[in-house]
């Protein structure tokens, strides 16, 4: 063991050796320390140079800075804040924020709690309600937007709060001012007064204008959202449409139907183009314009012009008919006179015999009554047409009116040799009928088949009565009707030319007679016939009423409005003229007798009673104003109206003939018509 | 009446129990785990018989500082041996450090480990002493270490004396003192000053790591040395120990004082060194005194030391621990409470006399 004094050696020994490790180390440490505020010196400054930098940085940013510390002491502000706030830097520091920084609600002025409290006993970054206004320190009032957040130290603690924040008074005008235009945008937008949409990409409706829900009856909410096909009403239509626009064509009047809620259809006029972003589709930019009216208008145009056109055709096929119709009557007439002329002659002949001279009467006879059956028909027609012609309506037998139409008929159907067959109930078959004017139907019926079916043909004329109404229908084997000719056989002058180009001759009014004869009587007639060839069947269908229902139906068969039948008695030595007069009267649905002289103009009246008296004034015997004073003065006639026709026509012949008890003077040529109104006049008005 | 505070702390190490001393003699070792829950009960008792005695600050009286205030934290070291060097005391007797013999230098125990004990007991604000970095440095052997060099060993300790300053500040101490014995030892060691100043540049270099938030609770206490009512330097005038002291980088000194024959001179040489960013605790008290101070001489003390230490740069402390070594028993646990509790009154009694002025 080492003596005390060695182990005091080795102590001191070992305390200077320590003390010469020491002596390094600390000059180690020195140098280090001497390195460490080299470094420390250059980081502070880096650190003051980023201060600087900080510090301008803060006075150049156009936003306000307050910095705290962690109790929410104002530490710092930059130019703007003192400027927005009201406080220098210095002011301002260590004032608790709320002092600085005094912010209300812009609209209500109510106080609003700051961003730092909740800074800085969370650590978040708050950023402040929208709609916040800064107090300056001079009252004034500035709207403001910020945010504060945390500020830590390099470990992470929380030492303050920097709160940023700005003046947006001018983003707010702007604001308002961009709010209003859009409010004017819109209100434009939804007020258009076309209808106006938005169509994406895809065809999804983005967005409707009021204009256009209106126009078809949809709601926003049923209309936005949905395909715009599903609204159009021609598919073909809106993709071609849509097709076009995402070529990148403008469209321009294209026309449309679209189908509004109630199912209606609307025509619209279609104005497209499409919004394009960096070659993107947006959406479409649509317009559409309602033009329902005018296309209904125009179509009612159309249908008006066809029906002019129609019109204008029948009218044509009426006037062609006329004229066929008039150059058959002139051929019908003309017929007539050749013979008449030849009988004539032939009697005038001196070296007529007696036989001869009966012949030519005889076919004098003929040809006449041939002329008077045509003309009863046309007028016969001419009163159905004009609604004056009378049904005489009484008990009928079927029967009889049946054998009268066959006697009629016999003659052409034994003529042509055809087979006639009757069909017709055992019992009797009374009804309310006019018996001659439907035994004219039935002979006309009759007639025809025996003119159009080949000689030795089939005529069946059948009969009966069935669920309160008789029926009676002729038929027979022979040319047969076309389908086309149908509808327009009971028409006035239609005679159907047959295929051998065959007339039977005839004015070809007869089925229109017998159609306005069966009317009359309440009933109807209708043809059948396979077609040319195969034959044809009419069939007249009468209401059976009750023979007891008396005249009072034929009465009501009268229209009250229909012109009056006058008996008028005409008395003129010119024969043509007296005859041609009468036969316009007759025309007219009146009853007419001429005479030649006065002394017959006289007992005409007696006998015929006219009701009005067309007297010329230079008669043989007993002139005009002789018979007009005998029938106001002798046989005190006031009820018949007296017309002067004469070529006097002086005022003092006019004069003479009012004070002969004429009513009317005229001079001669007299205007047929003018005459015709004064037939028409209602007797005792 | 203006008040004025006095700030008064212990040292540090109060008497052992005799019970545990004769567990700890007859187990061998005062680190046994078995010795635990004498410890605890050791601790207890003293934290309670502190905050009887009024004390704003207390210490767990290093109970379990084994064996000593100065090699508790080697104690155990594997690779250390027991023959180190001989501190020499007045008494006669010495005490022996251990010898690091090989590397690398590790603090076997750190001191915060008695703070988790003490804490569960304190209800007033707990200070921790720890061994200063030059104390230890007397490990390295004169004759060196093979593949550890003494600058090595040197970066080792400041390391680890650093760590356990942290800890213990960390754990809540309100204070962590520096034991610096050895500065008086070291001018009795080497007249130049060289080995001093080695030990401040060396604690220096320690106390260089910490920031000026942490120095306020650092502290670094000069005494004589004593063990069993003995000193090992207290033949070293204060003259040549003090202007070294005060270059330390720490805000408190606790100086023994009251065991010095002139008191007033080393005041004044205390004066002159003072910065201003001292405290000076002066000793009113003498542990290695058996007779307990009145609180009236006490205030005497600190009275007197107020002429010539501002008094917001006042404190006061006793000169030393009452039991540096775990084995010393030449005062008493009464005593040593008794003459806490004069200190602390008489350090108020000052107070409110400086006050009153």
């Amino acid at each position: 063991m080492a003596s005390d004094e060695q182990e005091e050696q080795e102590l001191r020994s070992a305390v200077l050796k320590n003390a010469q490790s020491i002596l390094i180390a600390r000059r180690r440490a020195e140098q280090a320390l001497l390195e460490a505020h080299e470094a420390l010196k250059h980081k502070t400054d880096e650190l003051q140079q980023q201060r600087e930098w900080f510090q301008v940085t803060l006075s150049s940013i156009g936003d306000a800075v307050i910095t705290t510390d962690l109790q929410a002491r104002v530490t710092y502000l930059n130019p703007i804040a003192e400027t927005l706030t009201g406080w220098s830097a210095n002011e301002a520091h260590g004032q608790p924020l709320d002092v600085v920084f005094n912010i209300v609600d812009e609209k209500t002025g109510a106080p609003v709690q700051g961003p730092v409290r909740r800074v800085l006993s969370e650590g978040v970054i708050v950023g402040l309600a929208n709609h916040t206004a800064l107090v300056r320190r001079d009252g004034k009032v500035t709207s403001i937007e910020d945010s504060a957040a945390p500020i830590r130290d390099m470990r992470g603690q929380l030492v303050g709060c920097v709160m940023v924040f700005h003046d947006v008074t001018d983003r707010r005008q702007a604001e308002k001012a961009l709010q209003r235009s859009e409010q004017l945008l819109t209100d434009f937008f939804e007020n258009a007064a076309v209808g106006l949409h938005w169509v994406g990409p895809d065809g999804i409706i983005l967005r409707v204008n009021r204009t256009e829900l209106d126009l078809l009856g949809y709601s926003k909410e049923e209309y936005v959202g949905r395909h715009i096909s599903e609204f159009h009403a021609d598919p073909p239509v809106i993709q071609d449409i849509l097709q076009k626009l995402s070529c990148g064509e403008c469209l321009q009047g294209y026309e449309a139907r679209l189908r509004c809620k109630d199912g209606s259809i609307k025509f619209v006029l279609i104005s497209s183009n499409v919004l394009w972003e960096e070659g993107k589709f947006i959406h479409t930019r649509c317009f559409t314009r309602d033009i329902t009216d005018r296309k209904l208008a125009e179509m009612a145009l159309r249908e008006e012009i066809a029906r002019r056109e129609r019109a204008e055709a029948a009218l044509r096929e009426t006037d062609r008919r006329k004229d066929e119709f008039l150059a058959t009557l002139a051929h019908e007439l003309r017929n007539p006179l050749a013979p008449i002329r030849h009988a004539a002659l032939i009697s005038e002949a001196p070296n007529a015999t007696e036989a001869q001279k009966r012949w030519s009467h005889a076919v004098v006879n003929r040809q006449v009554q041939h002329m008077s059956l045509l003309l009863d028909d046309l007028l016969d027609v001419s009163r159905i047409t004009r609604g004056v012609l009378e049904l005489r309506l009484a008990a009928t037998d079927l029967a009889d009116v049946i054998d009268a139409a066959v006697e009629t008929a016999r003659p052409l159907i034994d003529a042509k040799r055809h087979n006639l067959k009757i069909d017709r109930p055992s019992d009797p078959m009374r009804f309310m009928a006019d018996r001659l004017r439907l035994a004219q139907v039935l002979s006309n019926l009759l007639t025809n088949a025996a003119k159009y079916t080949d000689p030795e043909g089939e005529i069946l004329l059948w009969a009966k009565a069935t669920e309160g109404s008789i029926f009676i229908g002729v038929k027979d084997n022979g040319i047969g009707l076309p389908a086309a000719a149908l509808s327009n056989v009971f028409e006035m002058f239609a005679q159907v030319k047959s295929t051998e180009d065959r007339s039977e001759g005839g004015l070809g009014i007869g089925l229109a007679l017998s159609k306005g004869l069966v009317t009359l009587h309440g009933g109807n007639i209708e043809v059948r016939s396979e077609g040319p060839g195969r034959g044809s069947e009419f069939i007249v269908r009468l209401p059976q009423k009750a023979a007891s229902a008396a005249s009072n139906e034929g009465l009501a068969t009268q229209s009250p409005s229909r012109p009056v039948s006058r008996r008028v008695l005409i008395a003129d030595d010119n024969r043509d003229g007296a005859e041609t007069l009468g036969t316009l009267f007759r025309m007219d649905g009146h009853e007419v007798l001429i005479v030649h002289d006065g002394r017959k103009a006289v007992e005409a009246f007696a006998t015929f009673r006219p009701e009005v008296a067309l007297l010329d004034i230079g008669m043989p015997h007993i002139n005009g104003y002789e018979v007009a004073r005998l029938m106001r003065h002798e046989l005190r006639d006031r009820a018949v109206v007296l017309v002067a026709i004469t070529g006097w026509g002086k005022d003092s012949d006019k004069a003479r003939a009012l004070a002969a008890g004429f009513d009317h003077h005229f001079t001669k040529p007299v205007d047929a018509e003018v005459l015709m109104r004064i037939l028409r006049v209602p007797p005792n008005s | 009446m203006q008040t004025v505070d006095i700030p008064t702390e212990p040292i540090g190490s109060i008497p052992r129990p005799l019970s545990l001393i004769e567990a700890i003699s007859a187990r061998g070792d005062g680190t046994d785990p078995n010795l635990d829950p004498l410890y605890e009960a050791a601790v207890a008792d003293t934290i309670a018989q502190f905050e009887a005695t009024g004390s704003p600050v207390i210490t767990d009286g290093e109970q379990r500082k084994y064996h000593n205030f100065w090699t508790y934290c080697v104690h155990g070291l594997p690779n250390t041996a027991a023959d180190g060097f001989k501190i020499p005391f007045a008494a006669g007797h010495t005490r022996r450090m251990p010898r690091l013999t090989g590397k690398p230098f590790r603090y076997q125990r750190y001191a915060d480990a008695y703070l988790d004990l003490a804490v569960r007991y304190a209800h007033v604000p707990l200070k921790q002493a720890v061994i200063s970095p030059s104390a230890l440095s007397l490990l390295y052997p004169a004759s060196g270490i093979p593949d550890y060099s003494r600058e090595e060993f040197l970066q080792d300790l400041i390391r680890e004396h650093v760590t356990e300053v942290r800890r213990c500040l960390d754990k809540g101490a309100c204070s962590v003192q520096l034991d610096f014995t050895e500065g008086r030892l070291a001018m009795k060691v080497d007249r130049t000053g060289s080995l001093l100043a080695s030990f401040i540049d060396l604690n220096n270099l320690a106390l260089a790591r910490f920031t000026s938030a942490e120095r306020p609770k650092l502290g670094v206490h000069t005494c004589p040395g004593g063990d069993r009512d003995s000193t090992h330097s207290a033949d070293v005038d204060y003259a040549e120990l003090l202007p070294s002291l005060f270059s330390l980088n720490v805000t408190n000194f606790y100086v023994a004082l009251a065991g010095e024959p002139d008191r007033e001179r080393v005041l004044r040489i205390i004066r002159d060194q003072l910065r201003p960013h001292h405290r000076v605790f002066v000793g009113v008290i003498a542990p290695i005194n058996p007779r307990v101070e009145t609180p009236e001489e006490v205030r005497e003390r600190v009275l007197e030391a107020a002429r010539f230490i501002p008094v917001e740069q006042l404190g006061t402390t006793d000169d030393c621990g009452f039991a540096p070594f775990s084995d010393d028993t030449s005062t008493s646990r009464e005593t040593a409470f008794a003459k806490i509790r004069a200190r602390v009154v008489g350090t108020a009694l000052a107070a409110a006399e400086l006050g009153a002025r």
